[in-house]
């Protein structure tokens, strides 16, 4: 057994978080992050670095090789997204790790080698349109309808939560194609939306922490050829969620970040030292560190065991439990070390730009983003402690 | 990165829960409840099979493994709730003494290996780089040493030959190693939660030999500590996995309001919990495991004892929570001592408390993190 990465990993990882730190978060990015808005993504330099990410085979690098990647193995792509996000690079995952592989592997010719390239390039973005305001976790539940007209659908509905729609080319839509209620998983197929398409809008929703937006379809008119896999087969693409993916969702140095952090500001500040010598700062910081090295360990675990072919699954689930948790708690540890400038979201006496104040408002999210705690500890209870259903 | 065991530790696995299931079935436990809870039979068998010996070298009479494969010793103990001290003569004695290269210790580890010595362990607490003041006297005198003074709790030693332990001997501190059978040396049994004897030891100016001084003997105690709190991760993480497996058994089939009670997510959600906290005990334990397996010149001390703290600060936060959480999901039938639940619940509340519980450790990581150089 050996619990660390081994010598290529290590290497490929301080790769990575050189690239990250030196070429992608530049000080102009990082300005640009702050900014509500784009904080994360869609601004213009952040389809700079985008390109760039894409021209310099970054996105690549994470794809399976028989789809057009570099196919690097599950802990590469672990490791990658890992550092991308501990570096605060919104690296686009949704849409390029996610999403990207199912359409590549089922999206019709015509239009496939296209969308893969301008995704793999940092060109496009896509966004997620499976919620609807009565459908969340219960998804099969959607009611947004596409209708076939000659060789066209028409498309009509709404869709709620779709996030980064606002800065997207394109939105990955869960629609129904057969209304009887009947049919209700076996009624859904999937569609890629051009957002220029006639009848497509998006408005913002602001919310405790990022923008977010509800995106409506009226009367939208696409071609056959946007449709990817059969029709009234796409819930087997929702469902073929990579794990990988779930797994990145609460990364351990995307959780650690502010631990790491502010550990570093209380060594190097010497206003702040003298807190590293009082007893509840330091259990503080203890409880933190084993939880996260705890966190750290199931990361590389489920890695591992995708890369030898497993699925993942339970430990993907049993780690977006963990680590979404964790991430809350994490934050109020660290809050209460750094008082007041916790709260602090501009202004003089800022530390770590604002992070704790913004993972505050950030955080509540990661519980139910993803597939809501609640539904992952049942995958748990039924694969991994063999509970009957 | 690879967490697979290799192929000599999965026969290891194989080989310690075949004997173990046979020595520890119910009705068998049931008879020693009330003996100080020691199977001397299962000892000897893990003897002749080799099993006390998977981490000594060969020259004492072992395979020369790892401690990660004696881990799994542990963890199959801790999957039967077996009757035998494998913590304190093991982690705690053995394998500190084999890290003293003293030749003139084969014998003793021989014996161990063999099973026809027992040698424990009454750790000192350890406080930042020195002791936190030393139950035990020591003096020289006519070119031999001698011990006096009282220890409490001692495990095993109702069953043990030697014991060592710290002292202070004038200015210095030193460890030494003594008989429980000389002259000058009293032991009363003390009865613990789990039915296990340890002991009181009373020392007066009883003979002792010099195992090691000042800095070298306090790097033996804190060798030992960190081997015995990943040896308690590893039994606590046998005894979580039993733990879970039972209540799961148990709510898959007891049935109310006409369905298994594992249906209720109020319920399977609570096991989930507990399968979640068992998976990162799991999980910091193999890399306390390895990390105290790494060769003598790679072996990182500072290292080393904060993945042990960060072990046992699991170890203590798993054994409470599933102990309890899989105790109420049974209802009246985990606390009935006709079925096997309750012997998990009170060595899990051993583990958790022998050698300090979670607070105790938090305090200590949070020292080291706060004032020792950033990894």
């Amino acid at each position: 057994m050996n619990v660390d990465f081994n010598d290529q990993q290590r290497a490929f990882a301080s790769r990575v978080r050189e690239y990250m730190t030196n070429e992608m978060m530049t000080s102009d990015f990082v300005a640009e992050l702050q900014q509500e808005e784009f904080s994360h993504g869609g601004g213009p330099i952040y389809w700079e670095k985008m390109r760039k990410l894409g021209t310099d085979g970054w996105i690549r690098h994470s794809w399976p090789a028989d789809l057009g990647g570099a196919g690097a193995d599950p802990v590469e792509q672990y490791i990658l997204v890992d550092e991308a996000k501990r570096a605060g690079f919104p690296w686009p995952a949704l849409s390029a790790n996610s999403i990207g592989p199912v359409l590549a592997r089922y999206a019709q010719p015509e239009i496939r080698d296209r969308v893969v390239n301008e995704i793999l390039n940092g060109e496009a973005y896509l966004a997620i349109g499976y919620s609807e305001p009565s459908a969340g976790s219960d998804l099969a539940n959607l009611k947004t309808r596409a209708e076939r007209d000659g060789d066209d659908w028409i498309i009509n509905g709404q869709k709620i939560w779709t996030s980064c729609a606002n800065f997207s080319q394109y939105i990955w839509l869960a629609a129904r194609t057969d209304p009887d209620p009947s049919k209700r998983h076996k009624g859904i197929t999937i569609f890629l939306v051009p957002t220029d398409a006639p009848g497509f809008s998006c408005t913002g929703i602001r919310t405790l922490g990022v923008r977010t937006n509800a995106t409506y379809y009226q009367d939208i008119r696409i071609p056959d050829t946007y449709r990817v896999g059969e029709v009234n087969g796409g819930w087997k693409l929702v469902t073929n969620q990579l794990n990988v993916e779930r797994l990145s969702l609460v990364s351990y140095g995307h959780v650690s970040k502010l631990y790491d952090e502010t550990l570093h500001l209380l060594r190097g500040d010497p206003e702040l030292r003298p807190l590293l010598d009082e007893a509840w700062v330091k259990r503080n910081l203890a409880i933190a560190h084993s939880k996260l090295e705890a966190l750290k360990l199931l990361c590389m675990k489920a890695a591992w065991k995708m890369e030898r072919g497993e699925s993942g699954m339970v430990e993907a689930s049993a780690t977006k439990v963990y680590g979404s948790e964790l991430y809350i708690e994490l934050g109020r540890l660290m809050a209460e070390i750094l008082g007041n400038a916790s709260l602090l979201s501009e202004g003089p006496g800022l530390h770590l730009r604002g992070l704790a104040e913004k993972w505050y408002r950030k955080g509540t999210v990661h519980t139910f983003g993803g597939g809501a705690n609640e539904i992952q500890r049942t995958i748990v209870a039924t694969a991994g402690l063999g509970l009957p259903r | 990165m690879d967490f697979s065991y290799d192929e000599t530790q999965e026969q290891i696995r194989d080989l310690a829960n075949r004997i173990l299931a046979d020595y520890c079935t119910q009705d068998q436990l049931r008879k020693i409840d009330d003996k100080g809870y020691y199977d001397n039979t299962l000892w000897q068998q893990l003897a002749a099979s080799g099993l006390l010996g998977i981490a000594l070298n060969e020259v004492n009479g072992g395979m020369g493994l790892d401690m990660e494969s004696l881990c799994l010793l542990f963890e199959a103990a801790g999957k039967h709730a077996a009757p035998i001290p494998l913590i304190p003569v093991l982690a705690g004695a053995a394998l500190p003494l084999q890290s003293l290269d003293d030749p003139s210790l084969t014998d003793h580890l021989n014996k161990i290996a063999e099973g026809s010595q027992i040698i424990t362990h009454a750790p000192a607490v350890l406080k930042g780089s020195t002791l936190d003041a030393p139950k035990l006297k020591a003096d020289y005198a006519d070119g031999s040493w001698t011990v006096s003074g009282r220890i409490d709790n001692v495990p095993a030693a109702k069953n043990a030959n030697f014991c060592w332990a710290m002292a202070q001997a004038g200015e210095d501190l030193i460890a030494l190693l003594f008989s429980l059978e000389a002259d000058g040396v009293t032991v009363e049994s003390q009865v613990i939660t789990t039915g296990e004897y340890t002991a009181r030891i009373s020392l007066d100016r009883a003979p002792a030999r010099l195992l090691a001084r000042n800095e070298k003997a306090l790097s033996l105690q804190r060798i030992a500590t960190c081997l015995t709190l990943t040896a308690q991760a590893a039994m606590a993480t046998g005894l979580c996995d039993e733990m879970l497996s039972l209540a799961s058994s148990y709510t898959s089939e007891r049935q109310q309001f006409g369905q298994p009670i594992a249906r209720f997510q109020a319920v399977s959600h609570r096991l989930v919990d507990a399968w979640i906290d068992s998976a990162c005990l799991r999980a910091v334990t193999e890399q306390a495991a390895c990390r105290l397996s790494a060769g003598k010149d790679t072996l990182d001390m500072d290292i080393v004892e904060q993945s042990a703290q960060v072990a046992k600060i699991w170890t203590a936060d798993a054994l409470h929570r599933i102990s309890h959480t899989t105790q109420h999901v049974h209802g009246g039938t985990g606390v009935d001592r006709d079925y096997p639940l309750f012997r998990y619940a009170l060595r899990a509340r051993q583990l958790e408390i022998e050698l300090g519980g979670a607070s105790r450790h938090l305090q200590a990581l949070g020292d080291a993190l706060a004032h020792r150089n950033p990894q």
